[in-house]
């Protein structure tokens, strides 16, 4: 009798020889070709689904078939282990978020060698570990010596259901990435890490990755950084010695301006309407605005505004224009305020036609006429009624205006990015705590290297309310390393997509207690020559990593200054159902048959013969 | 009188809205019914829990094992392409698998102690030469196509191709069979290593698949040594004959003359022309 395909006993069979025989351990191996193959490293969810199949069976092809043709190759594996759900569980069951997490990474880890993944698990890197997020803290300090993390009291997105704290990039269409509840807005002391200073190389080297990442990844994150040209415009304010900063792309179309628009954020507008008439109005109006979230902001199609009995003046023109505070011009991006030329901006010309405001055009299209009552309009052209302007191109004026402010010390020509800096603070447990002491008399203070890791205290109660930390007193209660007097620890914890911007790293020498990693060991396996992951972190994840490695290539911690070769974005596994209605329709009946008439139906199917 | 189907969604509390599973399952009607109306009306969804259209790989490696689940996924599409699960493909790489298993085992005391050099293959039958050719090229192709971002569908696809060429080779040579053996688990071993290794045990091999190099294919196999070409007499297709790749044109003359098709229709009648494209076609005019 022959031998049946016995696949449960071979496999078997062969798991347990393969890890007993180490046969898929690495080590540098100097003068041989090395290949790096990495696969994102899963979130300890509970169990792998098929996506991460599919994500990890490419990654395995890929390293078994290069081990094969002689390459040494690097293919390990981890956990990202901090974040919400942990937290989200304790809430719901009482586990402790270090149970449940490593409870779940025991499971998955059993699944994926179950699935024959040829990883050096040696090499196995646990984000929630101490021995990891120390070295998170060890960056972190880095990155303050340097001023790239840094404190401010900013307005932030603030999830109501989760009490967190969101990154930009974690709002979707206005609402919480995880939980769908509406944003909204609120001030918060914060820490930031300054991506900002680094948007100009981010965007430069992209061009090093042409046609070796996805296109659609490549423009996702030029949109990102979102560069544009133009220049800052000080108006001064009439009757006072403010002056109102403006940020526009287009300067050539200066001459146009009839008005000026402010974000309901804008600092500068309750100071000088206090004590006016018009006081109770604006500051009624900025209130309301202020008081809707997010997405309500984001979806208002309606222009609205109040006038504040202000008056700016054109510096070119030394025409007073009148100074409102709008619903639609945003904190947070450029200077939050906007000169309005509603000739040639379809948001001002709506605006000016609600509240009776004048149309200036000062631009005019090259080869057609154009009836501003019917709108705006935006295109660039050649520019009229703008002085010793007039007959230049748009583009030509741009410059020429810009060169022009620049001289009389009206503005200066700005380069603006949509990019923000990264909010890395989380109100939140279940992540690494940022190492900072406050001290009454010393004020903020960094944690000394030596004091590291600050541990997350085991003893916490997780109530689903704001920040568990703040309840730990033999946590928050410490000394000031500077004066040895009562401080008081930072309670935030860092964003996770901190713990991911260097993982990949920490994989070439994941054992070290001395420093991060070697960089000896970082330098023989990196750049990752094959990175495989959803498309979905395109933006927040990838973007993240290449900062971080720019950062720790800056400091001198690696040579390279990409960190990702060739990026594969992997397709989904998408499965067919139908719904009860469906069946139905193709059945050719309604919810009022008998079941035993339906059964027959399905039964006497045409497709079930076949 | 039964109940009607409004009243039993209700009592177990389903919607129209809900998968159509849910009420398979309620009413204990058999799956590969629903698998079939899925395939042919089914809408395509990111899987997810609230749809109820889920796979569990746990449950997937417990029905079919490891190796069938990796070789689906891969076979399925382009990594870079969304693709629909269905049970259709996974017993159908299921199968594959087992097609694999069974034609080497079924030759096992054939092949086992044989040795092989490539002197070996110097002077082969044609159908010999034939399956060795695809061989080889099956074992560029899936170079080829992995080495152009990671094509592993196609790399699979054209190894299914050579499993089938090999289960109609008639001569059963144990050398050239040894070769292909070889060669074909270790092309299987980056996607399915658990039966690659088993068999590379079995056929007497030490050690594990991903411990040897990858196959690479013998150039001088991939040389079309014959060549099958048509014979047109006045216009017509009247046989097809097997010459040398480089015959010249007299050669094949000769050749097609003896042909017995050709015959009957050349026999007692004067060649007026003939026309030779090289490796290609023969064409004879007669009167």
């Amino acid at each position: 009798m022959k031998r049946q395909y016995d696949f449960k006993d071979i496999e078997e069979k062969y798991l347990k020889e393969w890890e007993e025989k180490e046969i898929f351990k690495t080590k540098e191996i100097k003068g041989k070709d090395k290949f790096y193959v990495l696969e994102m490293f899963p979130y300890p969810s509970g169990k792998i689904h098929m996506g991460h199949v599919r994500n990890y069976a490419i990654g395995d092809a890929v390293n078994r078939y290069l081990r094969m043709k002689g390459k040494n190759t690097l293919h390990p594996m981890g956990w990202d282990a901090f974040g919400m759900p942990a937290e989200n569980a304790a809430i719901k069951s009482g586990i402790h978020p270090a149970k449940w997490t490593y409870d779940n990474i025991a499971y998955m880890k059993n699944e994926l060698k179950r699935l024959g993944f040829s990883y050096d698990w040696s090499r196995e890197v646990t984000t929630c570990d101490p021995e990891y997020y120390r070295w998170n803290q060890w960056i972190f300090l880095k990155m303050y010596e340097r001023g790239i993390a840094y404190r401010k009291t900013a307005v932030v997105n603030w999830c109501p259901f989760d009490q967190t704290v969101l990154a930009n990039e974690q709002v979707i269409d206005g609402r919480c990435w995880r939980c769908d509840t509406e944003v909204v807005q609120r001030e918060i002391p914060s820490w930031f890490l300054r991506i900002t200073d680094y948007a100009e190389v981010l965007l430069e080297d992209l061009e090093k990755l042409e046609g070796k990442w996805p296109s659609s990844v490549i423009t996702m994150q030029k949109n990102w950084i979102g560069k544009s040209t133009g220049a800052t415009i000080k108006f001064p304010i009439d009757g006072s010695t403010q002056v109102l900063e403006v940020f526009t792309t287009r300067p050539d179309t200066v001459f146009g301006v009839t008005f000026m628009a402010v974000a309901p954020e804008h600092p500068l507008i309750p100071e000088l309407v206090k004590g006016s008439d018009y006081e109770d109005e604006v500051i009624g109006f900025i209130n309301r605005i202020k008081s809707l979230s997010t997405r309500e902001r984001g979806i208002v199609e309606e222009k609205e505004g109040v006038f504040t009995g202000l008056y700016a003046i054109n510096p070119l023109t030394k025409e007073k224009v009148p100074i409102y505070v709008a619903n639609y011009i945003l904190w947070g991006y450029g200077t939050g305020a906007i000169m309005a030329v509603p000739a040639h901006d379809q948001r001002d010309w709506e605006f000016a036609k609600k509240y009776g405001l004048p149309i200036k055009p000062v631009i005019k299209p090259v080869d057609r006429e154009w009836d501003f009552e019917k709108g705006a309009y935006e295109e660039e052209g050649i520019l009229i009624n703008s002085d010793g302007f007039d007959g230049l191109s748009s583009k030509e004026a741009k410059e020429k205006i810009t060169e022009f402010i620049e001289e009389k010390g009206y503005g200066y020509k700005t380069i603006n990015f949509r990019l923000r800096d990264w909010n890395i603070s989380r109100q939140r447990y279940w992540g690494t705590p940022i190492p900072i002491i406050y001290c009454s008399e010393c004020g903020t203070v960094p944690v000394p290297e030596e004091d590291l890791p600050v541990l997350l205290p085991e003893n916490v109660e997780i109530t689903g309310m704001g920040n568990p930390l703040e309840k730990v007193e033999e946590f928050m209660k410490t000394t000031c390393p500077k004066c040895g007097k009562e401080a008081r620890r930072e309670t935030d914890t860092m964003d996770t997509f901190f713990d991911s911007s260097w993982y990949f790293l920490r994989y070439c020498d994941a054992h070290n207690d001395k420093e991060p990693f070697s960089k000896e060991k970082v330098d023989y396996w990196m750049p990752v020559d094959l990175y495989i992951g959803g498309i979905e972190h395109a933006v927040l994840h990838l973007l993240y990593a290449r900062f971080f490695t720019k950062f720790l290539h800056e400091i001198g911690l690696v040579s390279i200054s990409e960190p990702f070769e060739r990026l594969l974005t992997q397709g989904m596994v998408l499965k067919k159902w139908i719904s009860i209605g469906k069946l139905l329709e193709i059945l050719g009946i309604d919810e009022n048959v008998d079941i035993d008439e339906l059964r027959r139906k399905i039964e006497e199917l045409e497709i079930v013969k076949k | 009188m039964g109940k009607t189907l409004k009243e039993f969604l209700e009592e177990n509390h389903l919607t129209l809205n809900d998968n159509a599973k849910l009420l398979f399952d309620k009413l204990g009607l058999p799956k590969d019914i629903l698998s079939k109306l899925e395939e042919e009306y089914g809408k395509s969804d990111k899987m997810s829990k609230s749809k109820h259209n889920t796979v569990d790989p746990d449950e997937m490696i417990e029905k079919y094992g490891a190796d069938t689940v990796r070789l689906y996924i891969l076979f399925a599409a382009p990594p870079e392409n969304n693709f629909d699960w269905t049970d259709a493909g996974v017993e159908g790489a299921h199968r594959f698998l087992k097609r694999v298993w069974n034609i080497i085992l079924e030759n096992l005391e054939l092949i086992k102690d044989v040795e092989y050099t490539k002197e070996d293959f110097k002077n082969l039958s044609e159908e010999d030469q034939k399956i060795r050719r695809k061989l080889h090229q099956t074992i560029k192709k899936v170079n080829d196509d992995i080495m152009r971002n990671y094509q592993f569908n196609t790399a699979i696809a054209s190894i299914m191709e050579l499993v089938n060429e090999l289960y109609s080779y008639k001569n059963k040579s144990p050398k050239i069979l040894k070769e292909a053996f070889e060669n074909l688990i270790l092309m299987l071993s980056p996607f399915t290593p658990f039966i690659a290794d088993e068999l590379w045990r079995l056929i007497g091999k030490e050690g594990y698949t991903i411990q040897y190099p990858f196959p690479e294919p013998d150039e001088e196999a991939l040389i079309e040594k014959t060549k099958e070409i048509p014979v047109q007499i006045n216009g017509k297709v009247r046989a097809k004959i097997t010459v040398p790749a480089d015959a010249s044109e007299e050669e094949v003359i000769e050749t097609a003359l003896k042909n017995e098709s050709v015959k009957k229709w050349t026999d007692g009648k004067q060649i007026v022309k003939t026309i030779f494209i090289k490796g290609k076609i023969l064409n004879i005019v007669v009167k």
